[in-house]
């Protein structure tokens, strides 16, 4: 959010604002090519080109747009200059013809802002209290605080989050229990070692002093992955004549150990310097760095209040891991040829990977792998490649061909991209060296804390669960809407449709538009207008 | 309840009938675990399906089955923890054969949400089950018969 320290010109990206202090400085440098203006080694750097501007300016189709980028990129003072060195940025009246009641010209450093725009924006921050306005999101679930500064042109959405940190894993008299259900089998294998490993072992899942140093990544992760400036949306009035009014979005979470503080009564928060009620609880289990094991999700407690729910995560999964975009079949030592289980596989992920009804579908790349017997000698690297090849071609014929009665992977020619070898260069003699990866949407990654805290914005899962596939799970089949989607439609964000994608609310880490629906509500909410839509 | 692999789930067959506890792990990290009335103990993975665990002792799993018995497990509805289904975590399935009887708990959410019985009854079969590897773990390696 920004600060009340901020200068005019900060808060007015893109735009001209109405004071004196809204004027941009220019950004030439003292020294350039000869020849050079300021002005137009400052449009340069811009990216505009000096002849592309004079013809704009000839063609008199300098609309307030162009202005505004025109006056980011070179400063208001040099647009200004050319606009007086090249003449009238309208068409000239014909001769002899007065417009009648033509309006007297605006400064040139002060393009039109209609009065009511003028006016929305001086009587905002929308609302007017520091705290914001707590929005229970249309699904009932999750929970915030929303604010808009309408001068900034920026949503602030906040998350305050208080933090029981839990031990995943105890010592009991030497042995170890785990403190969730999801890392029993790390407690197998500690139990496993003798005894003068095993408090070492329990030990990396018990929590030092290292607290805080997580709670500031939790923090990094979340607003970083859904603000504006991870994903680059925002938003833009649809009111006529307020198409420069735009509202980007800045993700706020607050965080407080709250062994320290106490867990905080609903409506309240103890966290300092957050404004408005605690929205989160968050159990957080200490597991350690790498492991993606823990069962993370969010609890919703009731669906009337923004201020009841239970996040339960492992302190490792703020990063990235490897999921479910990842798909693979392996061979038999040699054999280019898909046996039945390979089949099986291949049948279940063209279940799971189907198009919902008029979509592309998801991107598919497939790599083959051979394991390292016979490598060594450029014959046997050259076989080994031709078998991973193979491999691949046979994958790739598989899920390109027609079968009657199902199995048919929709959009398959379109949406296979690649099919490619590697050799025997990942190593290895075993089963899983001779594999291929059918990675879907360049088998992307996903950020855990960053996905649940879409659950707490209150949107559901879209990853589909389909009759006879790879995905098992409690969501519902490829095609079915979500319940945000109902509120998607409505505010013209799409659709939210479930789907294995890599989507955040599926499989991987992309925010799409449909993702943006909270935010949307929020902005409808805190504005008391519908005239918003994502800005193209 | 997370997506996962399929594949990577403990079976839903209907355990054998000496098998007197079964808990099943079913989200991110499916895991499976068995007591049978004489202290064997089978585990589920998802690259090894059911597979002997370690060999507990049968005075400890009678205990557990008591204990379900005397705090309430029979009790306990169907389906425990938050009225609204959570959004992913880990999904919790219990069978405890008391009597003859089989009676099937399924808990949702993360463990501080749940019953105290299941929290209890939990901590026990860890440490039942614990103990055990322990005790296979630091016993002296056999030793070799030198022969004559």
């Amino acid at each position: 959010m920004g600060g009340p320290n901020r200068s005019a010109s900060q808060r007015h990206p893109g735009r001209a604002g109405p004071a004196k202090g809204s004027q941009r400085r220019n950004a030439a440098p003292s020294k350039g090519p000869r020849g050079a203006t300021p002005e137009s080694l400052a449009l340069q750097q811009g990216g505009v080109p000096e002849d592309a501007i004079a013809g704009i300016l000839q063609s008199g189709a300098l609309e307030e747009a162009i202005l505004g980028r025109l006056q980011q990129s070179a400063g208001n003072q040099a647009v200004t200059r050319i606009v007086q060195r090249n003449g009238p940025t309208s068409p000239a009246p014909a001769a002899g013809v007065t417009p009648a009641n033509a309006p007297a010209p605006a400064p040139a450093d002060t393009p039109a802002i209609p009065e009511d725009l003028r006016q929305f924006r001086a009587a905002g921050p929308y609302p007017a209290s520091a705290a914001g306005t707590t929005v229970l999101p249309s699904t009932g679930r999750g929970g915030f605080q929303a604010r808009y500064d309408a001068s900034a042109m920026v949503l602030t959405i906040t998350m305050n989050v208080a933090i029981n940190f839990i031990d995943g894993m105890t010592d009991s008299g030497g042995t170890a229990v785990a403190a969730d259900p999801s890392l029993n089998a790390a407690a197998i294998a500690i139990n496993r070692l003798p005894s003068e490993q095993r408090t070492a072992a329990i030990n990396a899942w018990k929590w030092s002093s290292d607290q805080e140093t997580w709670m500031s990544g939790f923090r990094d992760s979340v607003q970083g992955a859904w603000g504006s400036a991870g994903h680059g949306l925002q938003f833009q009035s649809s009111h006529a004549g307020w198409e420069a009014q735009l509202a980007s979005v800045n993700v706020a979470v607050n965080t407080q150990d709250a062994s320290i503080t106490g867990t905080p009564p609903a409506g309240a928060s103890t966290i300092p310097g957050a404004a408005g009620p605690t929205h989160c609880t968050a159990n957080v289990y200490k597991t350690p760095a790498g492991n993606n094991d823990f069962g993370a999700g969010v609890t919703p407690g009731s669906l009337t209040s923004a201020t009841d729910q239970t996040l339960n995560i492992g302190s490792s999964q703020t990063v990235t891991h490897s999921h479910l975009l990842n798909q693979r079949v392996t061979f038999a030592r040699g054999s280019v040829e898909l046996d039945a289980d390979a089949t099986s596989q291949l049948l279940a992920i063209i279940n799971s990977f189907q198009t919902p009804a008029g979509g592309a579908g998801t991107s598919i790349d497939i790599v083959g792998h051979a394991d390292t017997v016979g490598s060594g000698t450029p014959a046997g690297d050259a076989r080994n490649r031709q078998i991973s090849e193979q491999r691949a071609q046979a994958v790739a014929d598989f899920l390109l061909a027609t079968r009657s009665g199902g199995g048919t992977l929709s959009n398959a020619a379109t949406r296979i991209g690649t099919t490619s070898g590697v050799g025997s260069a990942e190593g290895g003699t075993g089963a899983s060296a001779r594999r291929v990866d059918i990675n879907f949407a360049g088998a992307g990654q996903q950020n855990v804390a960053a996905h649940e805290f879409g659950h707490m914005l209150g949107m559901r899962d879209e990853y589909a669960v389909d009759p006879g596939g790879v995905i098992a799970g409690s969501a519902g089949t490829t095609g079915t809407a979500t319940d945000q989607d109902p509120s998607v439609s409505a505010t013209g964000l799409g659709h939210s449709i479930k789907e294995n994608n890599d989507n955040i609310m599926s499989l991987g880490g992309t925010i799409r538009a449909p993702h943006m629906v909270m935010f949307m509500e929020a902005l409808r909410n805190v504005t008391g207008s519908n005239e918003w839509r994502l800005k193209p | 309840m997370a997506p996962q692999a399929v594949s990577m789930q403990p079976s839903a067959d209907e355990p054998g009938p000496d098998v007197v506890v079964e808990y099943l792990v079913r989200g991110r990290s499916p895991w499976g675990m068995r007591l049978h009335a004489n202290g064997r103990a089978d585990e589920w993975t998802a690259a090894g399906g059911w597979q002997p665990l370690v060999q507990a002792d049968p005075a400890e799993v009678a205990a557990l089955v008591n204990m379900a018995t005397r705090d309430g497990y029979l009790a306990l509805p169907e389906i425990v923890g938050p009225a609204d289904a959570p959004d992913d975590g880990t999904q919790l399935s219990w069978m405890i054969e008391v009597d003859g009887s089989r009676h099937h708990v399924t808990a949702r959410g993360a463990g501080p949400s749940w019953d105290p019985v299941l929290r209890a009854l939990d901590a026990e079969l860890q440490l039942i089950v614990g103990r055990a590897l322990n005790r296979a773990a630091d016993a002296p390696p056999a030793r070799k018969s030198s022969g004559t």
